[in-house]
């Protein structure tokens, strides 16, 4: 890369102006880097202000107080500290939620990441019907939360379901299995669902890595007779780490924040098997809204404690990904 | 006014930043004054589950002809929950979007305690004239705050010709017959029988199905203090029979657990079901050229030996209820008190198969003045009427049920045991419900 | 570059059984893919065609006619008649037209708004100089993590705040722009993020030649920087118009009269409090992803190479 510092200094640095002077230079649109820095990030700040912004900071506020959200016209809010907090890390349903979103997302997204790079390999390939081909195994991504958990119960119907009828077929099973009435499998099955959904995304995202590695480096690999395999772990995965974080953080986020899939599919059960964390409260607040319940205090404070773990996980990502330009 | 004094002032910054912005962006953007015509005087809105519609588009009708104002009528999604969702969002909202809605059975003590639904005047004395369990549903210390629409009572769908077959003239009238005449027929045939299909998913159809046999042991929920106690004596053989069903007479098939109401119609439907526990909306469907049609029955649920007289259909059904936060009060209240009319009573059961609340329309008497014929499923739904038991009337029912239902499913599937399940429920309830 | 002379792959090509092995396992393993990807939507529009009493059967029919031979002689055998009772129900039950084209709407200004501010957005952050630039990266990403259902309460309590007054027409109740603004704020972050990098790519000099021939720095921006983005800004605005066509909760909430819904709203709208109908609803189902397909069909090219400019060195 070339480096930036040079030749740009002249307009950027003009310094010690007057008012005078500097209306002129907007004038003849010549502003500094800083000022058109402003100008340009100014509309997205207000914009998420307003939309973005405002929610987390009445949420958290929210979380401290009770009667806050959902108020009787005679009520007062009242400031109770963390005494929500203190109710949501002393409900067991919490933690099952908490397992439950854990396990969903460290298992989904890293078979993701395995599944998506064989995708994607395959897809760097150049063949015959290649653009029905992509556009197919890229339509489950694009397919609606809700509509999908609609079409897979409709699949895995205990009765009816193809998946049933297709594993009797092969002999797999001997009669229709109720996918979603035992615990485990479930959750296995909702995480799977999630992973046929999602694969194609991370194989896009990780395609694009590949296609910015250079071929030169492995002709040359060749040439020293390395592997196909030593090729594969000395040049594509090591240059494909930045990538490959990209990926994990645009699935990572979504997946520990999943809610349409287990609403639409098993509505969190059986028992509280399939509730993920933001399930959990969605049904914390709306199961007990009322304005003396505190349903939606209980809520705002999972949401909030949702939101520091994403944030800490965000991080986490960031430290290992963003490389400040030397400009 | 009590309003809350940081509402207040949080409402007015943001219509403050409101204001101050407007200047700027009707400079950007020319400004378009047009606020979306804020409902007039004239003109009321209805909401109501979309499978409403067509009674509501005939509320329109009748209500557009009568009155000097306007009904508009819009619908939420199909299932109860969400609707339920909906109406919270537009309540937490202080929302006036709406005047009046459609209100589930268990919602009233709800969304009277929050300050919700108003008070509705019955002019006309409507309720005198309905079931007395209907009315009962919607009045709270005493007032009026629904207008009962239609109501609902689940009972036991059996098969006549398997029945028949199997030597059997009468359905089950107690627990165990029913388990032993399911287990009779399943091995006579030659078929893969479902022997009883039921509501088991973790949802509010389990928390029902487990009142069902609870009231049909002659328990209760409540006790002395009107607190709720669900590890009784009685709550664990209830539900002890539920697992046994499936576990050990195995009568049921394993899916239940998962299964909800239409996921059994439809199983029922096919032809190799013996017997259902259902709502009245199956027998309609029943009636159009099905595998079952002209072979099946209706029934009042079955009780456990020696609770012959136990109330155990549990009551459904929806009213209408005034919003809280309505501009137009007036306007709603005579919708109100058209619902509860005769006429519109008789439209919701003659032309939308509603099963209505005024009690004189299950009177052969009535009909004789009608231009109409009496529907014929009236007449079997009224003995079943007769047996109803209501669900909790408590605030925070919706939280109640969720537990009773995850912990009734856990102990189906096994994942715990049920005095396990029923204990760990009682702790839940006991902090979250009792003493809230 | 073709599958079989890619040059990475050397040591074994000139061996034509392997060839014809490795071609093999290759169209192979792609048509499992499209059959796994594609197969519910093939179920979901075969169960639309089928009359109800063909849904709830075990085992399922897959085919509507089978080949066979019987006594020498092919026949063809029906397994169950096809009907489009289920369209013409679902279309007379609910507007699904005016749906499509309300999510088409929506999508399509969400999309348009990201491009423009992200781009902006990406654009310094990536290529100007200015100070706590890592901390607005921060703040930008913060924006992401509240959970979805959260912001929902308080967003909906602003627009009936905002009713009737100047902003009422921006940000209400059944507007276009009530559903357009939260999704574009919703699907900023990413939007950012995509342009960022994208713009990381880009060679200095393009810059540097500007500034040399005297345009100024919006000048570089608008005459250079901007003709080079179109494929970040395609990027963007597919998968920022698919995020919009799929949301569901806030679409349910903001949009109240049903000629404004969204087609993800109006799917949830059919059946019945306890029956749902599924013949009507997979039809339903099927009509609200054709244009999907078509959609994907036309853009997956787009969304592939622009993917690759926009996060390939992230």
């Amino acid at each position: 890369m070339v480096d930036s510092t040079t030749g740009k200094q002249d307009i950027t640095r003009i310094g010690e102006e007057g008012l005078r002077g500097r209306l002129e230079r907007y004038r003849e649109l010549r502003i500094t880097e800083e000022e058109l820095a402003v100008v340009l990030l100014m509309p997205v700040l207000a914009f998420l202000l307003a939309v973005s912004f405002y929610p987390i900071v009445d949420t958290i506020w929210a979380s401290l107080h009770t009667g806050y959200v959902v108020q009787l016209p005679t009520q007062t809010t009242e400031f109770v500290g963390i005494e929500n907090y203190r109710a949501l890390f002393t409900d067991g349903s919490f933690w099952n939620a908490l397992g439950v979103s854990l396990f969903y997302t460290f298992v989904s997204v890293p078979v993701e990441l395995v599944f998506g790079l064989g995708l994607a390999l395959l897809l760097r390939a150049d063949f015959k019907w290649k653009y029905f081909a992509q556009a197919a195994i890229l339509f489950p991504w694009a397919l609606p939360t809700v509509i999908n958990a609609k079409i897979w119960a409709w699949l895995l119907n205990p009765d009816y379901g193809v998946i049933s009828d297709i594993l009797v077929r092969v002999g797999i099973l001997s009669q229709p299995y109720p996918f979603l009435s035992s615990p485990d499998v479930a959750l296995y099955s909702m995480t799977a669902i999630t992973i046929w959904k999602t694969t194609s995304f991370m194989a896009l995202i990780l395609l694009a890595g590949l296609s910015s590695i250079p071929d030169h480096l492995y002709e040359s690999a060749r040439m020293d007779g390395a592997s196909r395999w030593r090729r594969f772990r000395d040049i594509t995965l090591p240059l494909l780490k930045p990538t490959i974080l990209v990926a994990l953080i645009f699935r990572t986020l979504p997946a520990f924040q999943a809610f349409g899939l287990p609403y639409g599919l098993t509505g969190g059960g059986p028992g509280e098997a399939t509730t993920t964390l933001v399930l959990y409260t969605q049904q914390a607040a709306y199961n007990n809204p009322g304005p003396t319940n505190g349903g939606f205090a209980l809520g705002s404070a999972a949401a909030t404690v949702i939101t520091m773990i994403a944030l800490v996980i965000a991080l986490i990502y960031v430290a290992t990904l963003y490389e400040p330009e030397v400009r | 006014m009590a309003w809350d004094s940081s509402a207040i002032r949080r409402r007015q910054i943001i219509k403050g930043v409101a204001a101050g912005g407007s200047a700027f962006v009707a400079g950007c953007l020319g400004g378009d004054g047009d606020d979306g015509g804020g409902s007039g005087s004239g003109s009321i809105t209805f909401v109501h589950i979309s499978s409403f519609e067509p009674s509501a588009n005939d509320f329109k009708e009748a209500y557009d002809s009568q009155s000097d104002a306007t009904l508009e009528v819009q619908s939420t999604p199909a299932e109860s929950s969400s609707s339920r969702e909906y109406y919270v969002n537009q309540f937490a909202a202080q929302s006036s979007e709406f005047d009046v809605g459609m209100m589930d059975v268990v919602w009233p003590a709800e969304f009277v305690s929050a300050g919700w639904a108003s008070e509705v005047d019955d002019p006309e004395n409507h309720t005198d004239e309905m079931i007395p369990t209907s009315a009962e549903t919607v009045t709270i210390d005493g007032s009026l705050y629904g207008m009962p629409m239609f109501t609902d009572a689940n009972g036991l769908y059996y098969r006549t010709d398997l029945l028949e077959e199997a030597g059997y003239d009468e359905p089950p009238s107690t627990y165990m017959e029913l388990v032993d005449m399911a287990q009779d027929i399943m091995d006579q045939s030659d078929e893969d029988l479902n022997g009883y299909i039921w509501q088991g998913g973790a949802n509010e159809g389990l928390t029902i199905m487990w009142l069902n046999w609870l009231w049909g042991m002659g328990g209760s929920v409540q006790d002395d203090d009107g607190n709720l106690v669900v590890n009784t004596e009685e709550g664990v053989q209830a539900l002890q029979h539920a697992v046994d069903l499936i576990h050990e007479y195995e009568i049921t098939p394993e899916s239940v657990p998962s299964s909800g109401t239409d996921g059994n119609r439809q199983t029922f439907q096919q032809g190799n079901t013996i017997f259902m526990r259902n709502w009245p909306y199956a027998y309609a469907l029943f009636q159009d050229d099905t595998p079952v049609t002209d072979k099946f029955a209706v029934t009042t649920m079955p009780k456990a030996e020696g609770h012959e007289d136990a109330n155990n259909s549990c009551i459904g059904g929806w009213s209408l209820f005034i919003n809280s936060f309505s501009q137009n009060k007036a306007a709603a209240q005579e919708l109100a008190t058209y619902v509860g009319t005769a006429e519109a009573q008789e439209k919701l059961a003659v032309d939308r198969s509603r099963l209505p609340v005024r009690a004189e329309l299950y009177e052969d008497a009535y009909w004789e003045d009608s231009d109409t014929d009496k529907p014929a499923f009236l007449d079997r739904f009224s003995e079943i009427l007769d047996q109803t038991s209501a669900r909790p009337a408590i605030s925070n029912y919706s939280q109640w049920s969720n537990i009773v239902y995850t912990e009734c499913n856990n102990a189906l599937t096994q994942q715990k045991s049920v005095q396990e399940a029923l204990d760990d429920a009682q702790e839940q309830i006991d902090s979250d419900v009792n003493n809230a | 570059m073709s599958l079989v002379d890619s040059a990475r792959e050397a040591t074994l090509e000139d061996v034509a059984l392997w060839d014809i092995g490795k071609r093999f396992g290759f169209y192979g393993s792609i048509a499992a893919m499209v059959t796994i990807s594609m197969f519910p939507v093939f179920w979901i529009l075969l169960s639309s065609l089928k009359p109800p009493s063909e849904l709830f059967v075990f085992p399922q029919e897959f085919l509507p006619y089978v080949i066979t031979i019987q006594d020498g002689q092919l026949t063809v055998v029906q397994q169950f008649p096809l009907t489009l009772e289920n369209y013409r129900a679902a279309l007379q039950e609910r507007p699904v037209g005016q749906y499509l084209i309300n999510s088409a709407i929506v999508a399509s200004g969400t999309a348009i708004i990201d491009v423009v501010l992200g781009s902006m957005a990406g654009y310094a952050l990536s290529r100007l100089r200015f100070p706590y630039k890592l901390h607005v990266l921060l703040l930008i990403l913060f924006a992401a993590l509240l959970p979805f259902i959260s912001r929902l309460i308080p967003l909906y309590k602003l627009a009936i705040d905002l009713q009737g007054t100047v902003f009422g027409p921006f940000f209400g109740l059944n507007q276009y722009l009530g559903l357009i603004l939260p999704y574009a704020a919703f699907q900023m972050p990413f939007a950012v993020w995509i342009f960022q990098a994208y713009f990381n790519e880009l060679p200095d000099s393009l810059e540097e030649a500007g500034l040399m021939d005297g345009l100024s720095r919006v000048g570089v921006l608008f005459r250079i920087i901007l003709p080079v983005s179109m494929p970040a800004m395609a990027t963007t605005a597919i998968i920022v118009f698919i995020y919009a066509w799929n949301e569901f909760l806030f679409a349910l909430t903001f949009m109240t009269q049903d000629s404004k819904r969204t087609i993800t709203v109006g799917i949830a709208l059919f059946g019945g409090q306890f029956n749902s109908p599924w013949g009507i609803i997979t039809a339903a189902v099927f009509m609200s992803l054709v244009p999907l397909m078509v959609f994907m069909l036309v853009f997956q090219k787009k969304i592939v190479e622009g993917m690759t400019a926009g996060v390939g060195k992230a």
